[in-house]
C-alpha cells in the first residue's frame, strides 16, 4: 500500500453519459483531495458536474448511461473505483467509511420504514452491533442532532418529521458509522434559511465532535465561505479555480469566480450597486469545444482563449489555483 | 390614511383555510394563514415580503389578487375595496394588477408557442384592434424584456430557464400592468441567471413606473430590490419598515435571527459574525401558539408573551414592530 499524502484524492475523473443527443461529458478530468479534519467546498452551478464528481467516489452513478472513462480515486491511497461497485469492498466504504447526505431528505429516506429501524440497520451492517445495541445508538445519534424524546421519536416515520429534522435524522444516519468522510450534496437547499443555518452549524460540530471530514457540495457561495477551509469552483465539467475560501473569496482571479461574486447581492454591501450578471447561458455540454467552456460568457475573453485548448490549473501563490490564462491570473 | 400616492392598502386581512372532517364535511379546525394583515404600497415603490415557506407570504398576495376570497379583511386598491368583488368585476381589473411566478418551467404551458403566451391578455382585455397592432405590440413585449420577436413561434421547452422567465414578465406585461406581484420569481434560477432577471425587474419598474410586490425568502435580493420591506412569521407580519431600518436596525427578535442566518459570502465577514439560532421549527399554523406566535423560539420571551397577542406598533418614524417588547 502506497503511502498517501491526503485522506481522499481524486485524480483526472473523467465521467461521460450516453444520451440521445450523443455523449456529454459531465465530468472533465477533474483532480481534488480532501485530508483530515477538513471542511471543503465543490461550488457550480446545476450541471456542472459536481453532483456526479461526487457520486462517482462511491460508484453511485448509474451505468449506464453513465461511465467512469478515467481516472482514479484514491482512499487512504488504495484506488477504490477499481472495486467491484456491488462488492463487499466497495459496501463498506459506502455508508461506513465515507457517509453521504443528500438534498431533498425526504425522498431520501425509506418513507415505510421508521427512522429507527433505518439507523439500526446501517449500525448492525457495517458495525456488526446487535439489535439491542444498535438501538441504544441509535436513541443517542438523534439525541446529539437535537431532537426532543429521541427514544420515543426513534419509532416515527419519516412524514412525521419536519424537513430540518429529517436532515438532521440523515445526519445521524450518515455519521452513525464513524464515517472517515462525509459528503454533504446540497445537504439544505431544500431548506429554510433559519433551518439551513441550524442544519449547517449541527454538520459543522458533528464533524468536529466526530473528527470526519465534510464535503460540500453546493451552488450557494455564502454557505461555503462560512464553513470551508477549501474551495473548489466548477465550471462545465472542469474545475476553473481552487484555494483556501480566503483565496477565492478575497481574490478571485477566475472570470467565472468573479463574475458569480459580482452577480449576487450582499447583504453588507451599500445598496443600489448595479447587479453585474454573467451574460449568456451555461454550455450545453454536448459539442464541447476545445477551447475554455467558459469564453463565450467571459468578460476578460481575448482572441488567444478562442484559439488554444482550455488552459490546466496553474499555480498562483499559496495554495491558490486558476484555469485561465487572460492575465487575470498574474499576482 | 390612505391618499392619492398610495396604490394598495389591505387592512385587517384575514384568510383562513378549513380543516374538514367527515361525510359532512364539518369544520374541525381552521389553518390561519394570513391572520389580520395591514400594510399599504405606495405607486412606485417595491414592498418586499419576506418569510420562511408555510409563513403565509403567498396567500397575502394571492388574495390581493383575488385568486382567494380573504376571510375576512379589506383589500383597497387604486381606492376600490375588492375583497368581496364578484368574479365578473374581478376580471377586468387583472389588466391592473399582474403575477409573475416562481417556477418557469411549470407556470408556462408547454403546447402554446411564446407569442400566444405572451399575447393571450392582449385579446382576453381586447387591448389591440386589429392583427397588425396585436403583431406590433408583441413584437414590443418580447424586446422590452430582452427577447428576440424571432423567437414568438418557439414552444417553452426550446427556452432556457431564464428566456421563460423572461416569457412570463412579458406576458405579466402585456396588459399593461400598474401593480405586479412577483411571487420568488428567481427561486427557480441558476446563480449566473438571477441577476439578469433582478436587473430587469428593476429596469422595467424605472421604465413603466411599476409598483412591486415582491415575495421572497431571499433576504439578500429583497434588500437589494426593496424600498420597503415586510417581515411575515406565521401568518402574521412581524415588522415593517422601510429597506435600510430594517437590515441596519432591526427590532423584532425574528428578523435579527433571520437576517443572521443568511451567510454573506466572505469568510472575513463570516469570522466575526454572531449567529443567532432558533431552536426548534415554525409551529403549524393550525395550532399556532398563544400569545405571540414567536414566543416558543425567542430568547427574549417574557411570561406575558405567552398570553397576549403582540400587536403592530408604531415604533420609530415608518417602523412598526409587532412585540411586546417594544
Amino acid at each position: 500500500m502506497p503511502t498517501a499524502a491526503h485522506l481522499l484524492e481524486v485524480k483526472k475523473l473523467t465521467i461521460e453519459f450516453r444520451t440521445d443527443a450523443g455523449t456529454i461529458r459531465a465530468v472533465d478530468g477533474i483532480s481534488y483531495y480532501i485530508d483530515e479534519g477538513e471542511i471543503v467546498g465543490l461550488v457550480g452551478e446545476s450541471g456542472c458536474g459536481k453532483s456526479a464528481g461526487q457520486l462517482s467516489v462511491l460508484q453511485l452513478i448509474p451505468t449506464p448511461p453513465g461511465k467512469i472513462v478515467s481516472g482514479e480515486v484514491l482512499f487512504h491511497g488504495v484506488d477504490i473505483l477499481t472495486f467491484d461497485p456491488e462488492g463487499g469492498g466497495m459496501r463498506a466504504i459506502r455508508g461506513g467509511k465515507i457517509g453521504m447526505i443528500f438534498q431533498e431528505p425526504m425522498t431520501s429516506l425509506n418513507p415505510v420504514l421508521t427512522i429507527g429501524r433505518q439507523i439500526i440497520e446501517t449500525l448492525m451492517l457495517h458495525l456488526k452491533m446487535d439489535r439491542r445495541a444498535a438501538r441504544k445508538r441509535a436513541i443517542e445519534l438523534v439525541d446529539l442532532m437535537g431532537i426532543p424524546d429521541a427514544a420515543q421519536r426513534i419509532d416515527n416515520y419519516p412524514h412525521q418529521f419536519s424537513g430540518g429534522m429529517r436532515q438532521r435524522i440523515m445526519i445521524a444516519m450518515a455519521l452513525s458509522c464513524n464515517p472517515k468522510i462525509l459528503v454533504a450534496d446540497e445537504p439544505t437547499t431544500a431548506l429554510d434559511v433559519t433551518t439551513q443555518a441550524q442544519i449547517l452549524e449541527i454538520l459543522r460540530d458533528k464533524v468536529k465532535e466526530f473528527n470526519t471530514s465534510l464535503l460540500i457540495v453546493t451552488h450557494n457561495l455564502g454557505v461555503v465561505a462560512r464553513y470551508a477551509h477549501r474551495i473548489y469552483v466548477m465550471y462545465a465539467g472542469r474545475i476553473v479555480e481552487s484555494g483556501t475560501a480566503k483565496e477565492i473569496f478575497v481574490d478571485p482571479r477566475h472570470p467565472y469566480t468573479i463574475g458569480l461574486l459580482k452577480s449576487v447581492p450582499r447583504l453588507d454591501e451599500p445598496k443600489g450597486r448595479k447587479l453585474i450578471p454573467i451574460t449568456g447561458l451555461p454550455p450545453n455540454l454536448s459539442n464541447m469545444p476545445a477551447r475554455c467552456a467558459f469564453y463565450p460568457r467571459c468578460f476578460k475573453r481575448s482572441d488567444t482563449c478562442n484559439n488554444k485548448p482550455w488552459p490546466e490549473l496553474r499555480l498562483i501563490g499559496g495554495q491558490h489555483y486558476t484555469a485561465c490564462d487572460s492575465g487575470c491570473g498574474e499576482k | 390614511m390612505s391618499d392619492n400616492t398610495t396604490l394598495l392598502e389591505v387592512k385587517n386581512l384575514k384568510m383562513y383555510f378549513p380543516v374538514t372532517k367527515g361525510l359532512l364535511r364539518k369544520t374541525v379546525a381552521n389553518v390561519k394563514a394570513v391572520d389580520d394583515v395591514s400594510f399599504s404600497v405606495k405607486k412606485g415603490e417595491t414592498l418586499g415580503l419576506v418569510g420562511e415557506s408555510g409563513c403565509g407570504k403567498t396567500t397575502v398576495a394571492r388574495c390581493i389578487l383575488r385568486l382567494y376570497r380573504p376571510t375576512a379583511g379589506e383589500v383597497i386598491f387604486e381606492g376600490q375595496d375588492i375583497s368581496a368583488w364578484p368574479k365578473n368585476r374581478i376580471r377586468p381589473l387583472r389588466q391592473k394588477m399582474q403575477l409573475i411566478f416562481q417556477d418557469p418551467y411549470s407556470s408556462l404551458d408547454p403546447r402554446q408557442s411564446a407569442g400566444n403566451i405572451v399575447g393571450e391578455p392582449l385579446t382576453i382585455h381586447k387591448l389591440t384592434k386589429n392583427s397588425d397592432e396585436y403583431q406590433h405590440r408583441l413584437a414590443e413585449l418580447f424586446k422590452m424584456v430582452g427577447l428576440d420577436p424571432s423567437m414568438a413561434d418557439r414552444v417553452p421547452h426550446e427556452f432556457s430557464g431564464g428566456q421563460r422567465q423572461r416569457i412570463g414578465i412579458a406576458r405579466a406585461l402585456a396588459s399593461n400592468p400598474s401593480f405586479i406581484v412577483c411571487d420568488e420569481p428567481i427561486s427557480a434560477l441558476d446563480v449566473s441567471i438571477q441577476a439578469q432577471i433582478i436587473n430587469l425587474l428593476q429596469e422595467l419598474q424605472e421604465r413603466l413606473g411599476l409598483t412591486y410586490l415582491f415575495v421572497a425568502h431571499d433576504l439578500s435580493v429583497v434588500r437589494h430590490i426593496s424600498d420597503r420591506v415586510a417581515v411575515m412569521y406565521l401568518g402574521r407580519i412581524v415588522e415593517i419598515t422601510d429597506w435600510k431600518a430594517l437590515y441596519e436596525n432591526p427590532l423584532h427578535p425574528y428578523t435579527k435571527a433571520l437576517l443572521s442566518a443568511v451567510p454573506i459570502p466572505d469568510p472575513f465577514v463570516e469570522e466575526k459574525r454572531e449567529r443567532i439560532i432558533l431552536q426548534g421549527d415554525v409551529p403549524s399554523p393550525m395550532n399556532s401558539p398563544s400569545g405571540c406566535n414567536f414566543h416558543p423560539r425567542c430568547q427574549l420571551a417574557i411570561p406575558e408573551c405567552s398570553r397576549t397577542i403582540p400587536t403592530l406598533r408604531e415604533i420609530g418614524e415608518n417602523h412598526q414592530v409587532s412585540c411586546l417588547l417594544f
